[in-house]
């Protein structure tokens, strides 16, 4: 396909594992081939296959490849969707197969659907774009399947890949992991968690409640029905019914279910749903299109500050990870603007993260403190190192002084620049900037999110633009020094005239500057403030005083 | 001329904002003044209302007196009260008793009123003195104390706000000139995220 061969091995240098190939078709002018996925994982594969999946759009790019196996000792039959052109997995799907039992997968390119034949019967995971169909059991019962990519939203960099995992034995629930596809430095390929949802099978009972809570009149009668329950496993469970929701997201539009929810007395902590958090992104269908929102986008909507602290109370105390800045990424200003408390936030490692990656060095001999600009995926800082920190691309080499001392270093990322981004340029910085201004939560001052971002502002470009008006500052004010010294108090008149002609060319940088401002705010917005006025009055003061002082000549009574 | 030295020492005041070390002072500043706004208006009505009182007991007014040899006081080289004889008489006695306040005390003019204004006056002085004087003066400073207090712990977060206007001042700048398109494409200037690189202690 587009003239190149993908190849699925199963040994690497008599190492086990799966390893993924592209070779070019041009045979003649081979190159070496490219893994697209270098897996290690010591498994020996069988009943293989590779499918080329087309998503139906013109692009000839726009093709995936299906390849499937079944793997010794977990007893897994996986089907893994890789995107040709990023050469990313998308999706990997496990379910429970015998080694020793026969299995038979392949593409049905009518209905998207990758079917898998083995001896327990036959069974399908549909691909295609359809988020959900209909289909019937052979006794007319009418089921709901939904594909693999309905689950899309899930992914908070489009760099993700969804792994559905093999349910656990006498169970139907799913983990639904959304991971990063790594490669280290020999190319191994390798996968991080980020974060998990567990998809339930919902009982007759919780569907029973779930439907008593749709048909509550009020949400009073909603706090009532859920104080009646002995636990709030059920609200924190996600249901394929709620499109991969739980009940304390879509109930979020009132803070005192969200207020009854979150402080409801948990016994007994579930393994299962403790690693997985509560809230992440949901689907919300409206008349006017689907729309993937948080509860916090709910409760904002809703103008449930209370619901609102709660919520990010539990994210930054359950939910601490860098990974969940997705929730704030649209909404952090809105927040502020609503004088929600954002400090604890700030503090987290949400807007924080300190990491730990390959090729970013734990010691260095250089212990300078640093602040540098990251443009690239929060997921991907692995090898990113000598683009950020170019001045410390080639250290570790020969320069190295050995007798020189070795400094533990520690990276920290911090996310709070993003919030200024929108359709990826960052055209809200002035909103920020207002809100801090005006802001009565003093404490994120003291926040070194904030400390960092300031400083990288005004070291990069804001302390040049006030340095230069300061010093055409300073020189007005020597110059009318010597003005008033020579012409008031010397009575030396000798110069006058150059004097004042320097003044005024002084005050024209002032007047430039006031005039873009009054150009970029607007002359409503520039006259609101109180300070403006000082400024013109410090121009056009100054530019009468030195027309008075240049044409009138008697301004003290002895000059004649 | 002197309405240029004085705005160009308020705006002298704000450039030094752009030094880390002397932002401080600055803000400390308009820190306490904005503070003591409410004080400073009762402070105004005080002197307001002690000047009327001043003007109607006839302080200063030589010239109106019945009597010629206290008409003839303005004729000597020297007298009290002489300092306002170029101002507004109502300014005149704000002044004086604004002086009252601070403690600066010039009896003269009392002496050239009658018994019953002069008991008037040393009533009214008695009066300016302890409100204005001894209990406003200390209210104006116990504040002052209290703002200086309050900045002072709250300084390096202060500090940074202060920076923070700088900075979205700039930032005006650098869209006005170069456009909104240009700019918010400079992500090297304005990135999406920063990396920190510090001693892990």
């Amino acid at each position: 396909m587009n003239n190149k061969f993908y190849i699925l091995a199963n040994k690497y240098k008599r190492k086990l594992g799966y390893f993924l190939l592209e070779l070019e078709s041009d045979l003649e002018h081979k190159s070496e081939p490219r893994y697209v996925i270098k897996w290690e994982n010591k498994l020996e594969i069988d009943d293989a296959a590779l499918q080329i999946f087309d998503k139906g759009t013109e692009k000839d790019k726009d093709k995936w490849i299906v390849v499937s196996y079944k793997s010794i000792h977990v007893n897994t039959y996986t089907v893994f969707v890789v995107d040709i052109e990023s050469s990313r997995i998308q999706f990997r799907h496990d379910n429970y197969q015998l080694w020793e039992s026969p299995v038979l997968g392949f593409l049905n390119n009518y209905q998207n659907d990758f079917i898998i034949l083995n001896k327990e019967g036959t069974s399908f995971l549909p691909l295609g774009t359809v988020e959900k169909r209909a289909i019937y059991n052979p006794d007319g019962t009418e089921r709901m399947v939904h594909s693999l990519t309905s689950c899309d939203y899930l992914k908070i960099s489009e760099s993700n890949l969804l792994t559905f995992e093999r349910p656990k034995q006498d169970s139907n629930n799913r983990k639904v992991k959304i991971q990063e596809q790594q490669t280290d430095t020999e190319a191994n390929t390798y996968y991080d968690d980020i974060y998990q949802v567990n998809i339930d099978e919902m009982t007759l009972r919780e569907l029973m409640v779930v439907y008593s809570i749709f048909t509550c009149d009020s949400a009073i009668d909603i706090v009532d029905l859920i104080e009646l329950q002995p636990n709030p496993k059920l609200f924190q469970k996600s249901f394929m019914e709620l499109d991969q929701s739980n009940m304390i997201q879509i109930m979020a539009f009132d803070s005192r279910i969200i207020k009854t929810l979150l402080e409801f007395d948990c016994e007994e902590e579930d393994d299962e749903t403790a690693d997985s958090p509560i809230f992440y992104k949901m689907r919300h269908v409206l008349e006017d299109g689907t729309y993937y929102v948080s509860a916090l986008n709910v409760a904002l909507e809703n103008n449930q500050i209370r619901a609102l602290n709660l919520i990010i109370n539990y994210i930054v105390e359950h939910q601490n990870n860098y990974a969940f800045f997705f929730l704030f990424d649209d909404i952090f200003l809105e927040l502020m603007k609503q004088g929600i408390s954002v400090t604890r936030l700030l503090e987290s490692d949400i807007l924080t993260h300190e990491f730990d990656v390959e090729e970013y060095p734990a010691i260095h001999q250089d212990n300078s403190y640093l602040i540098k600009p990251y443009n690239g995926s929060i997921f991907q800082l692995k090898g990113t190192y000598s683009q950020v920190f170019t001045n410390f691309a080639n250290s570790g080499g020969e320069d190295e002084d050995k007798e020189k001392k070795f400094y533990k270093i520690k990276y920290t990322l911090n996310l709070l620049p993003s919030v200024t981004y929108q359709n990826g340029e960052s055209i809200l910085m002035n909103e920020l900037m207002d809100i801090l201004g005006n802001t009565e939560e003093l404490e994120i001052f003291r926040t070194k999110a904030v400390e960092d971002f300031f400083t990288y502002q005004w070291e990069n470009y804001a302390k040049h633009l006030h340095y230069f008006g300061g010093f055409v500052h300073f020189v007005y004010v020597i110059l009318f020094f010597i003005y008033c010294d020579q012409v008031f108090n010397e009575r030396n008149y000798d110069n006058r005239v150059i004097l004042c002609w320097l003044m005024l060319v002084c005050l024209i940088y002032p007047m430039v500057y006031d005039f873009l401002q009054l150009k970029k705010t607007g002359l409503g917005e520039y006259l609101a403030d109180p300070w403006n006025y000082l400024d013109q009055g410090h121009i056009w003061f100054g530019i009468a005083n030195v027309f008075i002082q240049r044409t009138s000549s008697n301004i003290l009574s002895k000059e004649s | 001329m002197i309405i240029v030295a004085l705005l160009l020492l308020v705006k002298t005041f704000f450039f030094l904002r752009i030094f880390k070390e002397l932002s401080f002072l600055v803000t400390m500043i308009k820190q306490v003044i904005s503070d003591l706004r409410v004080f400073m208006l009762f402070f105004v009505i005080l002197l307001f209302m002690f000047a009327m009182v001043f003007s109607i007991l006839d302080l200063n007014q030589y010239v109106y007196s019945d009597d010629p040899s206290i008409r003839a006081v303005v004729n000597l080289s020297s007298f009290s009260g002489q300092e306002y004889l170029h101002i507004n008489k109502f300014l005149a006695n704000m002044f004086t008793v604004y002086r009252i306040s601070l403690g600066d005390f010039d009896f003269g003019a009392s002496t050239v009123l009658d018994d019953f204004q002069n008991g008037m006056y040393w009533f009214c002085w008695a009066l300016i003195v302890t409100v204005t004087c001894i209990v406003f003066l200390n209210f104006i400073i116990a504040e002052v104390s209290a703002s200086y207090q309050n900045v002072k712990d709250q300084v390096d977060v202060f500090v940074l706000q202060e920076r923070g206007q700088l900075i979205n001042e700039s930032e005006d700048m650098l869209r006005a000139r170069f456009g909104k398109e240009v700019i918010s494409k400079w992500n090297h200037l304005f990135p999406k995220y920063l990396i920190r690189r510090e001693i892990d202690n």
